[in-house]
């Protein structure tokens, strides 16, 4: 009787092993034994699946189902880097997602954005080193890693953590104490690639330039970056300094009257576009009572 | 259970590129849709459990017709603890949100890999009935709704096999109180490739009367194998077994045309218009055979 948990277990085998599977399908299993450490009902496991005509399809589909189901998940959450990547050609993106799954033994990581991540360290590790490559393309790499990270952190979060975006009347919000909500990310890129077409949630069109010319300047760009409720995609708006540093002030929480006055003072600026900020922020999400009050 | 009537799998390889405007504009009809819970599950390492990009989407659909939950990765009869599966974390929301009357998976291994599933039917052994029928038991009561289990069409058995697929099923829903989704051109694939797999003596064994949803598909020759790929009209055979399950099977509540684009193989058939007339007529062969069989049945709206 061959247990099912040990045949699963063989079968796993054959799956992140090239040399493996290739050798059960012609039948010289059993000379690579002792390297994968095959016992007898390993090598009489194997000898089952070479003995079917159809394990061909089994090992062959598969590796085109794995690279094409990691494709669709890169595509999903980094589009605007695959896109630069591969020029939005679909069978492009198929072909490197082939190589980065035969480069991890064909140990997908399914439905995660754990697997985004590791494809992300590939794009860094591998193909920036082997071909050349727009030189904002590692800004748009952090900062959709960025989203990512933060589209992660919702997972740790409970139904009450989420803010009811309520904007009090002028006078509540001047003496109301603000932080930052809890899916909330700033984010500052050495490039400007707002210049880019971003997208607000990866499904519209991505307008990326192939030529190798930088297309986007080398300045610091700001964006926030927040997930107004689970049932909202992330969304990221750019931001001047100056509202980078409003939306900073808040980080550890601030009252509205303090922070925003002080930068008044210290800037000879008017408070009031910065009001303004603060209660778009409040709207979407952005920023919410500190300490959960 | 309500009799939905004749439905379309909303296949993301088909809607996406055909479109169900399209559908709509070329006379397209259906009783309800099945969804494949994957394609609107979250990230599992995330607080995502329906990906909100495409939850506006799902609410479009449910607002068309109803509709059906179908896991394809769902994971249910792997080794990993049951509660930990996408099967529950991800497509049981799923199942719920779009109120789906039954859930249906698959007769596969899974784990996270999620990819593996299609290459790795279960083994059919008495051992496994028992342990998968636990699993489909507790999934049921987790569920709170009828389960259905598709039986396989896959390449090779698994190692360990000994006994027959049918047999294996009708054990399998006998001792843990499920039900079966029939997938007819399943069967009609594996009798082609595997000598001795007679598909009418697998209608024969399974109890029919545990049939609550049937596919139907057509596939592909590709290097002298007989491929599951949906991508061709339903052939004779499969409308034949069709006709003798709705005359057989008491419970069945829906037939489900299944349509995809290239998923598992760069060799197969490419979606193109023609897809639309295709889809079409087979929908209609359906339908009037499902009103012909259940004639004094009436569907649920």
């Amino acid at each position: 009787m061959i247990p099912a948990e040990r045949a699963y277990q063989v079968w796993l085998k054959l799956v992140a092993s090239e040399e493996l599977s290739k050798a059960t399908l012609i039948g010289r299993h059993r000379e690579l034994a002792e390297r994968y450490g095959l016992e007898d009902i390993d090598q009489e496991i194997l000898d089952q699946f070479h003995a079917e005509p159809g394990f061909r399809w089994n090992i062959e589909n598969l590796r085109f189902r794995s690279a094409w189901t990691a494709g669709t998940a890169v595509s999903s959450y980094l589009p605007r880097t695959t896109a630069i990547l591969t020029e939005n050609r679909e069978m492009w993106l198929q072909d490197m997602m082939y190589e980065y799954l035969a480069h991890h033994e064909w140990d997908a990581l399914g439905f995660e954005l754990a697997e985004v991540e590791r494809f992300a360290d590939y794009v860094r590790e591998r193909v920036c080193r082997r071909r050349i490559v727009p030189r904002h393309l590692q800004a748009v790499l952090d900062f959709e890693l960025a989203e990512i990270a933060l589209i992660k952190r919702t997972k740790d979060l409970r139904p009450g953590d989420w803010p009811d975006r309520q904007v009090p009347a002028d006078d509540e919000l001047l003496a109301a104490d603000l932080g930052w909500a809890p899916a909330v990310s700033l984010v500052e890129c050495a490039y400007d690639i707002g210049q880019l077409d971003l997208g607000q949630d990866g499904s519209e069109p991505i307008g990326v330039k192939t030529s190798d010319e930088p297309v986007v300047s080398r300045s610091p760009t700001w964006f926030v970056l927040y997930i107004g409720s689970l049932s909202e995609s992330i969304r990221h708006q750019k931001l001047s300094s100056g509202a980078a540093m409003v939306l900073d002030g808040f980080r550890g929480g601030a009252r509205v009257d303090e922070l925003t006055g002080a930068i008044a003072a210290e800037f000879g600026v008017d408070a009031a576009p910065m009001l303004a900020l603060v209660r778009t922020w409040l709207a979407a999400g952005v920023l919410a009572p500190a300490g959960g009050e | 259970m309500p009799l939905r009537g004749v439905g379309l799998q909303l296949n993301p390889t088909v809607v996406w590129d055909i479109g169900l405007d399209a559908l709509d504009a070329a006379g397209v009809e259906f009783d309800f849709a099945e969804v494949l819970c994957d394609v609107f599950a979250g990230p599992a390492d995330s607080g995502y459990v329906i990906e909100p990009a495409n939850r506006k989407l799902l609410e479009e659909w449910a607002s068309r017709t109803p509709l059906i939950a179908h896991g394809n990765y769902g994971g249910e009869f792997g080794f990993a603890p049951l509660e930990q599966t996408l099967s529950v974390t991800r497509h049981l929301p799923v199942a719920d949100f779009i109120e789906s009357p039954w859930y249906s998976d698959h007769m596969f291994y899974g784990d996270r890999a999620v990819a593996n599933m299609w290459s790795s039917p279960l083994q059919f052994s008495p051992a496994e009935v028992e342990r998968v029928a636990g699993r489909a038991a507790r999934l049921q009561d987790i569920f709170g709704r009828p389960i259905c289990h598709e039986n396989a069409f896959y390449y090779a058995p698994f190692p360990g096999s000994t006994i027959s697929e049918a047999e294996f099923i009708a054990e399998l829903v006998d001792r843990s109180g499920t039900y079966l989704h029939l997938d007819l051109h399943n069967i009609y694939a594996n009798a082609r490739n595997f000598e001795g797999y007679d598909a009418w003596q697998f209608l024969r064994t399974i109890p029919l009367d545990r049939v609550l949803e049937i596919h139907i598909a057509g596939g592909e020759v590709i290097d002298d194998w007989y491929h599951d790929l949906h991508n061709h009209p339903v052939p004779g055979p499969v409308w034949e077994m069709l006709e003798y399950v709705l005359a057989s099977a008491p419970n069945v509540s829906g037939v489900c045309l299944e349509t995809q684009g290239p998923a598992h193989t760069a060799d197969s058939r490419r979606v193109s218009p023609v897809w639309v007339e295709e889809i079409k007529s087979d929908l209609e062969r359906a339908s009037a055979m499902w009103a012909a069989a259940r004639a004094d049945k009436t569907v649920e709206p």
